[in-house]
């Protein structure tokens, strides 16, 4: 029997609604943990939760702040993610179209806005969408595991522009001490859509791309490849879907992604390929899409649980002395409890209950017998 | 170049190389058994955490290396129960593991000893150094085998033990069995999960002594993040070398030689970027993974595809 569209929508709200529910209480659960840990070790709970509270209430433009890069980075472990591909490399993919990206606005920074904002933008893509299509390359070609080698490539990423800043990109004047690059023409700033804040059309950007990957995950034939490729890709293969080339887009768009991420960083909020600026998005960028099931619709919601407590570890540690790395631990329980689907998807409550009700049951009726 | 290359750098090399060689040989099990390991790097952190702990309320260096390992299996029985318990994925339970140990052991700096970033204790008393009577004499030779912190020589041991332990005694071929085929051993009456258990936290030992060599024999302080990526080498290495115990040892060498020639080239001044340097290492486990990869498909693609 063919469903109606509008049941089809409530299951699928219904669907959602659970998964939803479900998240919010491993969040709920990891905070508890994390607040019991604060408590233990002798610190004032109240302030953290002043901190984080106060990174909603008094500054949420530095929430939105950090929102754009975990929601990018988010993104681009999703689409590889959902797929089975497991692209730890973010990081490296963010720092490397950071990189390149500032290297061509610096080089060609006489060229006109309009030409040179639009080639800063494809070339940062390019570059994390290569540096992932490397890893995913040498998976499909050689058999290496793509989860080993986007590690190790993020360390060359990581040593690679570190070189750059000491070398060629070295800046002149003050930026050459701080180790970083000279600032990019301003006139390719990305402009800022709440004054005074760090929040730019960056932000816009980052909004319409959840948009994409919902329709190309959701409505395309792409998304179903994507998707099976993840569930099962023996079937995948079995039913005819070309996994070689469905593995290799899917890790270059998340690689893009991520060198989006880095030009969005660069453009919008430093203006200057400072060394070591990430600070791991890209890791971060894993948890959010845990949290949200990998799935387009929900990066958005983990991201912005993230980029609060993101924000609000340095409010906590500006007003107590609680250390920031207590969201570190978060998000270790947040991965544990999320990634462990087995507890929830198996152990069905009623179930479990029934099954240690059955036991019970059972001796007790022996018991019975036994008596009489 | 006479400067670089002399006997002070076989000798760095092999203090570089301990560390990996631990934490590589007790991962090989996991990796024998099936089991993706890539916490280890945490259970590094936190066995040299707690070695450093234990130093600071006994000060004692051995009680410090049993302080290790303890941190460190505990982390591992965390990640045995979600892996084999909850059958969790093992990637992102490693992560998780990797996120536990960074987050907690900077975060108990504070709580613990008042300070953050790094700590060292006032009756910091670093492992032994073994001197070896006859061969420390010798003029070159005693300069590169002697002088070592005992797990260094632990290290070395271990290469043997691994190996009889893997391919001489019945736990190993029940080891290898359980990554070949888990339901041939469940049949044979023995249950994979205890075995896969036993590797998870047999890795965790070594992690543990790791860990504590890396805070009390090579640095003499607890820092933050003080393994730097060094779990995600050995885990390298271990690709590398197939999960060959000598192979993989031999992968190790080469990261542990690399890494001390970058130091040296770096000190000594020469016109050879330092950063370029230290990416060679990750480029070279990358180009090795890649060619061992691809021999191995080709060896064996008529039984395994792809995907």
């Amino acid at each position: 029997m063919k469903q109606s569209s509008s049941q089809r929508w409530r299951q699928s709200i219904r669907r959602n609604a659970g998964m939803l529910g479900q998240r919010a209480l491993i969040v709920v659960a990891a905070l508890l943990v994390a607040t019991i840990l604060v408590i233990i070790c002798g610190f004032d709970w109240v302030s953290v939760f002043e901190g984080i509270g106060g990174a909603i209430v008094h500054d949420i433009t530095g929430t939105l702040r950090w929102f754009t890069p975990l929601l990018l980075t988010g993104l681009a472990c999703a689409i590889a993610f959902r797929a089975g591909i497991w692209n730890m490399g973010a990081d490296g993919q963010l720092y490397m179209g950071a990189i390149l990206a500032t290297a061509v606005a610096l080089r060609f920074q006489t060229l006109p806005p309009a030409i040179l904002l639009p080639l800063v933008f494809i070339t940062g893509m390019l570059a994390g969408a290569a540096w992932a299509a490397i890893a995913g390359f040498l998976r499909i070609y050689c058999g290496a595991k793509e989860v080993v080698t986007t590690i190790l490539f993020n360390y060359v990423a990581f040593h690679f522009t570190d070189f750059m800043v000491h070398g060629p990109l070295k800046g002149s004047g003050g930026y050459a001490l701080s180790e970083s690059s000279d600032l990019i023409p301003e006139s390719i700033w990305l402009s800022k859509i709440i004054p005074e804040s760090s929040v730019t059309t960056g932000l816009i950007i980052a909004a319409c791309l959840v948009v994409v990957c919902y329709m190309l995950t959701t409505k395309t034939k792409f998304g179903y490849e994507n998707r099976m490729l993840g569930t099962n890709s023996a079937f995948a293969n079995y039913g005819g879907i070309h996994v070689r080339r469905t593995y290799m887009t899917t890790i270059t768009i998340s690689g893009a992604i991520a060198g989006l991420a880095g030009v969005i960083e660069m453009l919008g909020v430093h203006h200057h390929f400072a060394m070591r600026f990430s600070n791991n998005l890209g890791f971060d960028g894993m948890v959010v899409s845990i949290l949200a099931n990998d799935s387009a619709l929900g990066v958005p919601i983990s991201a912005f649980f993230f980029s609060i407590l993101r924000n609000g570890s340095y409010n906590i540690e500006r007003m107590s002395d609680v250390p920031r790395t207590l969201v570190t631990v978060v998000q270790a329980l947040v991965i544990l409890m999320a990634g462990s689907k087995f507890v929830f998807k198996h152990t069905n409550l009623k179930e479990k209950l029934a099954g240690l009700m059955k036991p019970k049951a059972a001796a007790g009726s022996g018991q019975g017998e036994s008596h009489e | 170049m006479s400067e670089i290359f002399n006997a002070e750098l076989v000798a760095a090399t092999i203090r570089m190389t301990a560390p990996l060689l631990l934490v590589a040989l007790g991962g090989l099990m996991c990796q024998r058994a099936e089991i993706f390991n890539v916490g280890l790097e945490g259970c590094m952190l936190s066995g040299a955490f707690f070695a450093i702990l234990f130093i600071h309320l006994t000060g004692s260096s051995f009680i410090g290396l049993l302080g290790g390992i303890i941190g460190s299996v505990a982390l591992s029985l965390i990640y045995a129960l979600f892996v084999i318990r909850f059958r969790a994925n093992h990637i992102l339970t490693s992560l998780a593991i990797n996120y536990t140990a960074t987050g907690l052991t900077s975060f108990l700096l504070l709580p613990i000893y008042g300070v953050r970033g790094g700590f060292r204790p006032d009756n910091m008393q670093a492992l032994p150094k073994l001197h070896i009577p006859l061969i420390e004499d010798i003029p070159v030779v005693g300069e590169i085998l002697s002088g070592h912190t005992v797990t260094v020589y632990l290290a070395v041991l271990m290469i043997f033990v691994t190996y009889v332990l893997l391919f001489k005694t019945p736990f190993g071929m029940l080891v290898r069995s359980v990554g070949i085929n888990e339901n041939a051993v469940r049949t044979a009456g023995v249950k994979p999960e205890r075995i896969r258990l036993l590797v998870i936290l047999w890795a965790g030992v070594l992690c543990g002594i790791a860990g504590a060599h890396l805070s009390t024999g090579y640095a003499s302080e607890f820092t933050e993040n003080i393994t730097s990526g060094r779990g995600f080498t050995a885990f390298s290495a271990i690709v590398f070398g197939g999960a060959h115990p000598v192979y993989s040892s031999l992968a190790c060498l080469l990261y542990g030689f690399a890494d001390a020639v970058g130091i040296r080239l770096e000190l000594s001044g020469s016109g050879i970027s330092a950063d370029l340097l230290k990416a060679f290492p990750y480029l070279l486990a990358i180009i090795a993974i890649a060619v061992s990869s691809f021999v191995r498909l080709k060896r064996r693609v008529s039984t395994k595809e792809l995907f």
